[in-house]
């Protein structure tokens, strides 16, 4: 047996959400429609005080104000429609995990592996669902859309009575239905009492399938629909945790846990998300692995190595551990692309780097747009960008922080200063040839992180290139050597 | 100008970094380079000789990226001096059990155990500036040098 749970006029149910005030008044919401004309915009849904003044969704808006003067319209709420539709779905796993959204409106449920019982509706943020039972998933939709036959078990008998527009709500079923009507066919009944072989061949086979599903000789499968599983865990420790040993013998129990539910569902971590609790405060971390693993030596490696590292301000109380999923690889040499040949050892390696140099001290470099001295990012994963050319031709050798000197200047009113000699550092001597200054400067607009200076690049005797820089206020500082 | 001869300015980015840089004394700069040249390093930015040699052990045992540098030049010469020869045997074992390759940027003859020990000449002047890349990399010169040490 299925069911089918529906909203009935769930645009307007969800736009009166939002605009309770106009409950009692008529409402309508248009279709959209790409015509310019507004007052030939069909209606898409009305309420039940609008339909009681003789209108009827499909109206073209003009005929509707004839009719009905004080219609007021709508503008949909989309986001509301989905928040019904999923408490609606919410409603449905509570009598079955099989469910299907067949329409923005209307869920099927399977209830042939549930025990029978008796189904009663919860309102959904004050909206009242309806649902119909039959045999066969389509006729349980069919049943649903009609209030003659809402709310109880509808047999294949009874479904003849209704009527044939029913059909629109398939695929391809606008195609042949005019004409259908034009034959005098008006209900599924009617449609029933015809040969099948005879429409087969005159309207195709969808026709004859159409006649095996009323007939309820035709019961699909269900679509159905399964929601993002969790593989959260979370622990509350009933002694706190100060040292890293008894984190990483936690993380290991969580781990085989985590192992064992990913090798059931034929999924492997990609990312592992680690929440501590702390008694002050939280710290939250996370681990990008190099490939999908499930096994829990290869995934205790990373955590290990971030346990190792870890400085905490006071003890644990609380572990969190959840991780997005991925297809696991099954990975066959290929020659034509380059791959890490122990993938599993990589994002360790990085974390141990990373734990002993510091954060931003590993990565790929990525030269920044910005004229900026020294501006540079660091990342740790491919990107598309397209390639600048470097600043000159001789790469330089920056020192990091840049080396201050006392240099020998000539100043003129109104010109930029011009060097003369070095008199400290480790490179002393005559400026003998010297290219600039280049004039720089940025963020003039934020006083706090705005910059100005001058470059030359200057030849000393008995020394490598040098990269000579003025800040205003007189401090001369050598930026590197070209080598 | 060896890092940047070895980086090139190639047309694609490619997927994994080929070269790893431990880099010394913190003076690589990526904005001599190209977006795409950059791509394929993996930069791993030292203050101290310890650090260098316990980054190039990491990396040497990860063995994913077998072509490591060791950028030396910008390091104090004495802190250079303290390296005892056992260190450089000890990662030249790892280096040879890990099928790796490693190329140390020193100012001086630095590694006892080196399998090939090359200068790198080429002088710069200012209207170098002017110049394309290509054509100054052209003009470095290496010269292999006499090995001499205990088998």
């Amino acid at each position: 047996m299925f069911a089918a749970f529906h909203i009935a006029d769930l645009p307007i149910a969800a736009a009166l959400l939002e605009q309770p005030e106009w409950r009692d008044a008529p409402c309508g919401i248009l279709r959209e429609t790409k015509d310019r004309d507004d007052g030939k915009i069909p209606l898409l849904a009305l309420n039940s005080t609008a339909r009681r003044t003789g209108i009827s969704a499909g109206w073209p808006l003009g005929r509707a104000l004839v009719r009905c003067p004080d219609l007021r319209i709508l503008s949909r709420h989309p986001s509301t429609e989905a928040a019904l539709l999923a408490e609606l779905v919410t409603l449905a796993d509570s009598f079955t995990p099989d469910v299907e959204i067949t329409s923005p409106d209307t869920v099927l449920l399977d209830l042939s592996g549930t025990p029978a019982a008796r189904i009663v509706m919860v309102p959904c943020r004050g909206v009242e669902p309806v649902h119909a039972l039959a045999e066969t998933p389509d006729l349980a939709h069919f049943a649903v859309l009609e209030p003659p036959t809402r709310g109880r078990f509808i047999s294949t008998g009874e479904i003849g009575t209704l009527p044939l527009s029913l059909l629109g709500q398939l695929n391809g079923g606008s195609k042949f239905l005019p004409l259908l009507d034009l034959l005098g066919i008006r209900t599924l009944g009617d449609y029933r009492n015809l040969p099948r072989q005879d429409l087969t061949e005159r309207f195709g086979p969808v026709a004859g399938h159409w006649h095996d599903l009323i007939s309820g000789k035709s019961c699909r499968l269900l679509k159905l629909h399964r929601p993002p599983e969790s593989l959260a865990q979370s622990l509350d420790l009933d002694d706190a945790i100060h040292s890293s040993e008894a984190l990483v013998f936690i993380f290991k129990r969580l781990l085989h846990v985590l192992s064992s539910r990913l090798a059931a569902r034929h999924f492997a971590a990609s990312v592992l998300e680690i929440r501590l609790r702390l008694e002050e405060g939280e710290m939250w971390r996370k681990i990008h692995l190099p490939e999908p693993l499930t096994d829990p030596v290869s995934l205790l490696k990373p955590i290990q190595t971030f346990a190792e590292s870890l400085v905490l301000p006071s003890p644990v109380i609380g572990i969190d551990l959840d991780t997005t999923t991925a297809f696991p690889l099954s990975r066959q040499g290929d020659w034509n692309c380059r791959q890490l040949p122990r993938p599993e050892h990589w994002a360790d390696t990085l974390a141990r780097l990373e734990a002993m140099l510091g954060n931003d001290r590993v990565g790929i470099p990525t030269p920044s747009r910005s004229h900026r001295p020294d501006a540079f990012e660091m990342r740790a994963a491919t990107i598309s960008e397209t390639s600048l050319p470097p600043t000159c031709s001789i790469p330089l050798r920056r020192f990091r922080p840049p080396m201050e000197i006392a240099v020998a200047f000539e100043s003129l009113p109104g010109k930029h200063p011009r060097p003369l000699a070095l008199l400290t550092g480790p490179w002393r001597g005559e400026v003998l040839e010297q290219r600039g200054p280049f004039p720089t400067s940025g963020n003039v607009w934020e006083p706090d992180s705005a910059w100005q200076r001058l470059e030359w690049d200057i030849r000393v005797d008995r020394a490598p290139l040098l990269r000579l820089i003025y800040q205003p206020t007189d401090r001369w500082q050598l930026d590197g050597i070209y080598f | 100008m060896w890092i940047a001869g070895l980086l090139a300015e190639p047309d694609e980015v490619p997927e994994f970094p080929k070269f790893i840089l431990v880099d010394g004394g913190d003076g690589f700069d990526p904005a001599s380079h190209t977006l795409n040249a950059c791509s394929q390093l993996l930069w791993i930015r030292c203050d101290k000789i310890t650090e260098v040699f316990k980054a190039a052990d990491l990396v040497v045992r990860d063995a994913n990226v077998p072509f490591v540098m060791l950028d030396l030049c910008s390091l104090p010469v004495a802190s250079l001096r303290t390296i005892p020869a056992s260190s450089w045997w000890r990662l030249k074992q790892l280096c040879e059990t890990n099928a790796c390759r490693l190329i140390v940027l020193s100012p001086s003859p630095l590694v006892p155990c080196a399998s090939l020990r090359l200068t790198l000449t080429g002088s710069l002047s200012l209207a170098d500036f002017d110049l394309p890349r290509k054509e100054i990399l052209d003009r470095v010169s290496a010269h292999p040098n006499r090995l001499r040490h205990a088998t």
